[in-house]
């Protein structure tokens, strides 16, 4: 422990160079104004050796927040991170078997279902909205999606739009772009050395981590963002990895980087979630790439067959070069600790938890729980451990509701075509929490009093996309009479398609305003 | 504007003439019109100086306000001019630059073949019988340039405003007749924030010659009640 008997803490060191360990060094030293003299001082040590996974490309609206909060330039993170925008996740041939649907596919849209003097979901359940998919009848955003157009226009100033939006980005690149603003404009200390060892103190406290290269380091609080070997977290202080894979069967992902056929393609303006036999496929349009992968469960495929799988989708957009791009195949590790903070020691990032990047939990959580890290940052050792037992309890919860959310896209699928799929809608394999939702959803639609805990990182508005996009039935017939505004649902309606055809007509095709930002920025204002 | 604007050319153009009067046409209904710098000290005794971002690129530009709404420009009355300063851009016309790639590195006198002032019949000649310019044409180029150049001292004006922090978005409400009418997307320098500035950023302002600019556009805003004012004479 630091020599101060005081016991406040005054240096934290991050160990781990990827995504996690950057987010929760700018966190906190942004929260903690390490570029002060009398700041927090925090250090990055991260290994020169260890590649970093870099696979995460998708994100959530919520880190728009944290990267202007963090006093990032939103144009300088476009145009170093080969960022796009995202407005959606469109879901392919998730609900019912492949060839047998006409439309096999939904939007779950960023763009909250427009909020009128009217709820207009009952009113679209009972019929009110005609023959139109649950996200065109209470929002514009899937059309803007379908329509090939970007979130925002050139006179909207940093992280404003016409819509709702997140980023997919290089995740190498965004470390790097991190690590820049971390250690240039908040005060991070940046060390690069590979850990050789992780030294106790009597009291059970991590005392310091011995390296290769920079000897020994020692520090108040260690966060280990050192992915799945979870260095301290794990393999020091012995916590436990509570697996989910009874729950989430895939533990595979082929990562794949595809070129783009002609330089100028468009770009999706969502990411493209295609269902496969024993998984799913993710395709990112970056402005320079595509970043593609199938994740998958080896307990229902073997990884030749899921080679096949993911080449033969390539194959449809880029032709007999899909023969040719190299597979990554990760190994993952789907659920959480026992415990997020033992000690002095926080897990964020892959050492804390992980689930198939479905819905983008990965980035999220860890932005989420390293805003929360710095947010409740201890003042003394002594406040610690009520601190810890706070933080376990919400990341906890936290993970338990997102396992929830993406359980909710398989289990509720007409699929029947494999195993994985069969064994998927099992209730033996659904969470008893989601069950008990589903069974309330069938008999009236979702409420916020669903959603009461205002850390839950998926919500109403996302349940509502998925649900109905899933064309999930809940019957409205007993409780019909509760709704007898049509007429002002009927004007909503229409309103709304107005605004759809306005909205559509004002905006730029995506491509188009990459480059354009790229060639002049956006203004602050 | 016009897409039929040709880089003159002392083959083709030999006969070519240009009325040398200022063309209002293509300005009756502009609400607002470009400015730049070395423009606004003459322009804020006539009309608003105000901000606005360019719809194709998000860029701050300056223009002169000369209406309420889209579409209104109160300044122009039986096809003439109710100023006492003509903005370059409308003094210029037809004539304008032409940059022959994206950086703009290489530049070309044009001229727009579908304004009414250009033709063969009537006005200044170009080109003299030895295919040389005449002194008219050497007249008008030499303005076009100059104001070209004045827009890059703008670009540079514009973009030392918003890296201090200066410029904010305003909506302005003006009421004529207990009809209140709103105007959204302009931008102002904020006068709390410029007097907020550290020494060393106010020095910079000045060093650069910018202070002029920033007191002019700040007193041209007074201007706005003489929009009100014409408008309403004109109800």
């Amino acid at each position: 422990m630091g020599e101060d008997k005081s016991g406040a803490i005054k240096h934290v060191l991050v160990v781990g160079g990827g995504t996690a360990g950057w987010l929760s060094a700018c966190h906190l030293a942004k929260k903690l104004h390490s570029n002060l003299p009398d700041g927090i001082k925090i250090t990055l040590v991260e290994s020169p050796e260890i590649p970093t996974i870099g696979v995460g490309e998708g994100t959530v609206p919520a880190i728009r927040n944290t990267l202007e909060y963090l006093g990032i330039s939103e144009s300088d993170f476009v145009r170093e991170c080969d960022v796009t925008f995202k407005q959606s996740i469109k879901f392919v041939d998730w609900r019912d078997v492949p060839g047998t649907s006409a439309d096999n596919s939904y939007h779950h849209i960023f763009d909250y279902p427009a909020i009128s003097d009217i709820d207009l979901t009952p009113y679209w359940l009972m019929g009110e909205a005609g023959d139109v998919p649950y996200v065109n009848a209470v929002a514009v955003q899937g059309q803007v999606c379908d329509g090939g157009f970007g979130p925002k226009i050139m006179t909207h100033p940093e992280y404003l739009g016409a819509t709702n939006y997140a980023y997919h980005l290089d995740a190498a690149k965004f470390a790097r772009f991190l690590t820049k603003h971390a250690t240039e404009k908040l005060g991070v200390n940046h060390i690069l050395a590979t850990v050789t060892d992780v030294q106790m103190a009597l009291d059970g406290n991590i005392a310091a981590i011995d390296t290769k290269e920079a000897g020994l380091l020692s520090a108040d609080l260690f966060v280990d963002c050192t992915g799945f070997a979870a260095l301290m977290i794990g393999q020091k202080l012995g916590v436990e990895f509570i697996s989910k894979s009874d729950v989430l069967f895939v533990d595979h992902a082929l990562a794949v980087q595809v070129p783009y056929v002609n330089a100028d393609d468009p770009i999706p303006c969502h990411t493209i979630s295609t269902a496969k036999e024993a998984g799913w496929i993710w395709d990112i349009g970056l402005s320079e790439r595509r970043g593609t992968g199938y994740v998958y469960s080896s307990r229902h495929t073997s990884h030749e067959r899921a080679e096949e799988v993911m080449r033969s989708y390539l194959r449809e957009t880029i032709g007999s070069a899909a023969d040719d791009v190299m597979c990554r195949r990760i190994p993952m590790q789907i659920g959480y600790r026992e415990k997020f903070w033992v000690k002095n020691c926080v897990s964020i990032g892959l050492s804390q938890g992980f689930v198939e990047p479905l819905e983008a939990t990965g980035l999220l959580v860890f932005d989420a729980t390293a805003r929360m890290l710095a947010d409740l940052f201890p003042p003394s050792l002594e406040t610690m451990p009520a601190i810890a037992a706070r933080f376990n309890d919400r990341v906890k919860f936290a993970w338990d509701r997102v396992i929830d959310f993406i359980k909710l896209h398989y289990c509720l699928s007409k699929r029947d075509d494999s195993d994985f799929w069969r064994d998927n809608c099992d209730p033996v394999t659904i969470p008893q929490t989601l069950l008990d939702n589903l069974a309330l959803w069938r008999h009236q639609p979702p409420s916020s009093y669903d959603f009461s805990s205002k850390l839950e990182i998926f919500n109403l508005e996302n349940y509502l996309y998925v649900l109905y996009g899933m064309k999930f039935e809940t019957e409205m017939d007993p409780i019909a009479y509760r709704y007898r505004d049509s007429e002002l649902a009927q004007a909503a309606f229409k309103t709304l398609r107005q605004n759809t055809e306005q909205m559509v007509g004002s905006l730029l095709p995506h491509r188009e305003l990459i480059d354009r930002i790229n060639k002049y920025g956006m203004q602050r204002i | 504007m016009s897409t039929n604007v040709i880089p003159v050319n002392s083959e083709l153009h030999s006969d070519l003439k240009v009325k040398n009067e200022v063309h209002l046409g293509f300005v009756t209904d502009q609400q607002i019109v470009p400015v730049v710098v070395h423009e606004y000290a003459l322009a804020a005794t006539n009309y608003p100086v105000v901000f606005v971002k360019n719809n194709e690129t998000g860029q701050f530009q300056s223009v002169v306000l000369m209406g309420l709404e889209q579409g209104e420009n109160l300044f122009i009355e039986n096809d003439k001019w109710q100023g006492t300063h003509i903005p370059g851009v409308v003094q210029n016309y037809p004539f304008k630059l032409l940059a022959t790639d994206e950086e703009g590195s290489q530049l070309l006198l044009a001229l727009d073949h579908d304004s009414a002032f250009v033709g063969d019949d009537a006005g200044e000649a170009l080109f003299d019988a030895d295919k040389k310019e005449t002194p008219f044409l050497e007249q008008r180029k030499n303005a076009v340039i100059q104001y070209f150049e004045s827009g890059h001292v703008t670009d540079n004006f514009l973009a030392q405003i918003v890296e201090l922090d200066l410029m904010v978005p305003r909506s302005l409400t003006v009421k004529i007749e207990e009809k209140e009418t709103n105007l959204d997307g302009l931008y102002f320098i904020d006068e709390q924030k410029l007097n907020a500035l550290s020494d060393e950023d106010f020095g910079k302002l000045r060093k650069r010659g910018f202070l002029p600019l920033v007191y002019a556009h700040l007193v041209s805003l007074h201007q706005i009640q003489r929009l009100v004012r014409l408008r309403t004479a004109k109800t």
